[in-house]
């Protein structure tokens, strides 16, 4: 008895008071209530494989998507809830690597309407194949919109898992109503490598 | 032998038992139940107004116990600052301030702008035990007016708020029975900002609420969940997980000062039928447009063709919006209906009807199955605009997406809708038809502002924090093509269970504040019904426009 009781102490003390409950990403959430105390955590890795740089060039024109993770990123005001996400940016260069290289846009830009310059305009989760997750197109062409953004949702899906250098499906689109005339400038469907 | 190994189990399931609450508790303890929405009243105040209000009300004569030195208080205004508020979107301005009186305190002027009227109030600490960067660890928080009269006071301990500092009045005392005295404290040490009675007694305060959810001041409508000690530990962040290692710093202590001065704690038995605890005073409990039913305990429009919109005001009721388009448009019912007919094609189809146009058109469909809106020239606005959600019903939304949220407010951002007679109808193949209004343009554009916001030191675009969470809640999360979960959100397409997506569309709408109201439509489109979720009883409420 007096063993069992030390041990329950002792695990006790290791575990002490946990702050919060550390879950998959794949926990189940079946109201908004369940994702408070929780810190969604990439406990399966899948990000790992997300995070760096792809890549595609066509003819002159290079597309980069550049992809970090976001550890414990909180959630809610106020605070009820930590998630792991990737984040990123992206690029259009013209002749890469030749000394005419340029670049064409680039998401990382300095923006009035926000009055600074972001390094994230992508966020979103990761399962075992597919990041998806949300896109802010700061290139866009059009004026009209006035924040100069356009919102939309990105999936990368990877088309040859386990091999190298890894491929996968950019894609970029609306679910529902947009407006006529306002598209994406950054291309919404093609294969990146990941360098 | 037997017995006394059942006593061995009862021992270990005893102990099991207490591990287990010990657990939740300390869960409960960092991430509080209470939740409030943002202050809706409160609004951003300038320096200059700042400065000002307080230039034209500061006390000519002290208020305090007479025979003593009369209170000055003196700001230095080169400290003045914003500091954003905890359940707002608005910011408190503060000053620090020397006040002629002996003792270890620190005391800023607070000044916040609730429903056009400024609150300045002086906030002073005392610091009983400090770590070793000089942070609160146990201490008092206390709320003077600028004429010194005491306002409000709070006990910090262990850099958590855990008791409130009520004056010691026998009368009160008696008929405020439901407070759980702790105990009754002479204070030895000088405290200038009680000086009445020189008394003050600690109560639990998580009997409290805050009256900050309903604007209207209604009392209604709380869950035992809800608990005002939790709500001010939110403010400085100790409850919610970040930074418990240190004490309270002074933003964190303004924090929380901004958080009960907003929405201070309400007593129902201090003031009089028809009045409400206003930080100290009894003001009328209703906003004005309303009157306070006794029997409801509600605030409710005095004007009784006028509805309560997000904020609890007294708006023209959206459902005259309706009417009036079905009024000035004869064949709009027709096309509705025909429209309807396209929810069995596999993409989205449209119409809508512009300000400058006599007939009601198609808009174009684009390749990748949605509609396309297209953006009128000149002066012309949309009248109404209305789409499909095309078939298969088991891979379509029943409600508006978020996408065709975004649309709406791009339409109103760049000036194409007047919002004042605009109508929005979805029908799909789930076989729903609804009609949305925009109540509250500048709130509905506010909550699709872009800011950028340093996540981790990293720099990201996001929507407000709030706004953001709720759309991940609610609407984002994706499964891997294989089916594996990627992030389940609470509104799926091809949710068969109609009326818990339109659970979720209002919820969505009343935690967002979007400003919005939905009507369930029939399919003749000649019934419309505004409806609301009533969150006490599960229930869809109905108010039928007809």
């Amino acid at each position: 008895m007096k063993n069992i009781i030390i041990i329950i102490i002792i695990v006790i003390t290791s575990i002490s008071c946990k702050a919060q409950q550390i879950v998959g990403m794949d926990y189940p959430i079946l109201k908004a209530e369940d994702y408070d105390g929780k810190y969604f955590k990439d406990l399966d890795g899948n990000y790992d494989k997300f995070v760096g740089t792809w890549q595609n060039t066509i003819g002159n024109m290079t597309f980069k998507v550049i992809l970090f993770k976001t550890e414990k990123r909180p959630y809610g005001d106020p605070v009820n809830h930590y998630m792991d996400r990737i984040s990123g940016r992206f690029l259009m260069i013209e002749n890469l690597g030749t000394p005419n290289e340029r670049e064409v846009y680039n998401s990382m830009k300095y923006m009035p309407t926000l009055g600074g310059t972001p390094k994230g305009v992508i966020s979103g989760g990761a399962g075992t194949t597919t990041m998806s997750g949300t896109i802010w197109d700061n290139t866009i062409t059009s004026t009209i919109l006035p924040s100069g953004m356009l919102w939309g949702e990105m999936s990368l899906k990877i088309l040859n898992i386990g091999n190298t250098p890894l491929q996968a499906r950019w894609k970029v689109f609306r679910k529902g109503l947009s407006l006529e005339g306002v598209e994406f400038n950054v291309p919404t469907d093609i294969i990146l490598t990941k360098q | 032998m037997k017995k006394r190994k059942l006593k061995n189990y009862l021992k270990i399931g005893i102990l099991l038992f207490g591990i287990s609450l010990f657990l939740q508790n300390c869960e409960k303890e960092r991430f509080g139940t209470f939740n409030p929405e943002s202050n809706k009243d409160i609004q951003n105040l300038t320096f200059k107004e700042a400065i000002d209000f307080f230039n034209k009300n500061k006390p000519i004569s002290n208020l305090l116990a007479k025979g003593s030195e009369a209170l000055t208080v003196n700001p230095d205004w080169e400290t003045i600052s914003h500091q954003q508020l905890v359940y707002s979107e608005a910011s408190l301005v503060k000053a620090d301030t020397d006040i002629n009186r002996e003792g270890n305190y620190y005391s800023q002027l607070i000044f916040i702008n609730i429903n056009g009227q400024i609150k300045n109030v002086i906030c002073t600490s005392y610091k009983d035990k400090t770590d070793a960067d000089g942070n609160m660890v146990d201490g008092r928080l206390y709320f003077n007016n600028i004429d010194g009269t005491f306002i409000d006071a709070y006990k910090i301990e262990n850099k958590l708020f855990t008791k409130r500092l009520i004056p010691n009045q026998e009368a009160k005392v008696n008929q405020a029975s439901f407070f759980l005295f702790l105990f009754q404290q002479q204070d030895e040490q000088f405290y200038w900002c009680y000086t009445e009675g020189g008394m003050l007694n600690e109560v639990e305060i998580k009997t409290y609420k805050p009256h900050m959810l309903t604007a209207g001041g209604n009392l209604s409508n709380y869950s035992s969940a809800e608990n005002y000690q939790n709500y001010v530990n939110n403010a400085t962040g100790m409850n919610t997980g970040s930074s418990h290692s240190s004490g309270l710093t002074n933003k964190q202590i303004t924090d929380a000062a901004g958080a009960i001065i907003s929405s201070p704690p309400i007593d129902e038995d201090e003031c009089p039928n028809g009045l409400k605890n206003d930080f100290g005073e009894c003001v009328d409990r209703c906003r004005s447009g309303k009157t306070y039913n006794e029997t409801t305990k509600k605030c409710e429009c005095t004007d009784s063709s006028k509805i309560e919109d997000w904020q609890g005001n007294c708006i023209d009721n959206p459902c005259n919006k309706i009417t009036n388009l079905f009024n000035n448009n004869t064949n709009i019912k027709q096309e509705l209906i025909t429209l309807k007919g396209f929810t069995s094609a596999t993409t989205e189809r449209g119409r809508y009807k512009l300000t400058t146009a006599s007939v009601i058109q198609s808009p174009p469909t684009g390749s990748d199955g949605y509609v396309d809106i297209p953006i009128p020239a000149g002066n012309a606005q949309y009248e109404f605009f209305a789409h499909t959600h095309n078939s298969p019903a088991s891979a379509t939304l029943s409600i508006p997406s978020f996408a065709d949220i975004v649309a709406m407010a791009g339409l109103l951002e760049i000036g194409k809708i007047d919002a004042s007679n605009f109508v929005f109808f979805l029908m799909t193949a789930d076989q729903t038809n609804y009609a949305i209004t925009i109540n509250d343009p500048t709130q509905f554009l506010s909550v699709f502002k872009p800011q950028m916001e340093i996540v981790n030191g990293e720099p990201l675009v996001l929507y407000n924090k709030k706004i953001e969470n709720l759309i991940k809640t609610y609407y984002r999360g994706k499964r891997n093509e294989d089916g594996s979960v990627i992030e389940e959100p609470l509104i799926k397409e091809g949710n068969l269970d109609k009326l818990t997506d339109e659970k979720l569309f209002l919820d969505f709408l009343d935690a967002t504040q979007m400003g919005l109201s939905l009507f369930e439509v029939n399919n003749t489109f000649d019934e419309f019904t505004r409806v609301t979720h009533n969150k006490t009883t599960d229930d869809i409420d109905k108010d039928n426009c007809n």
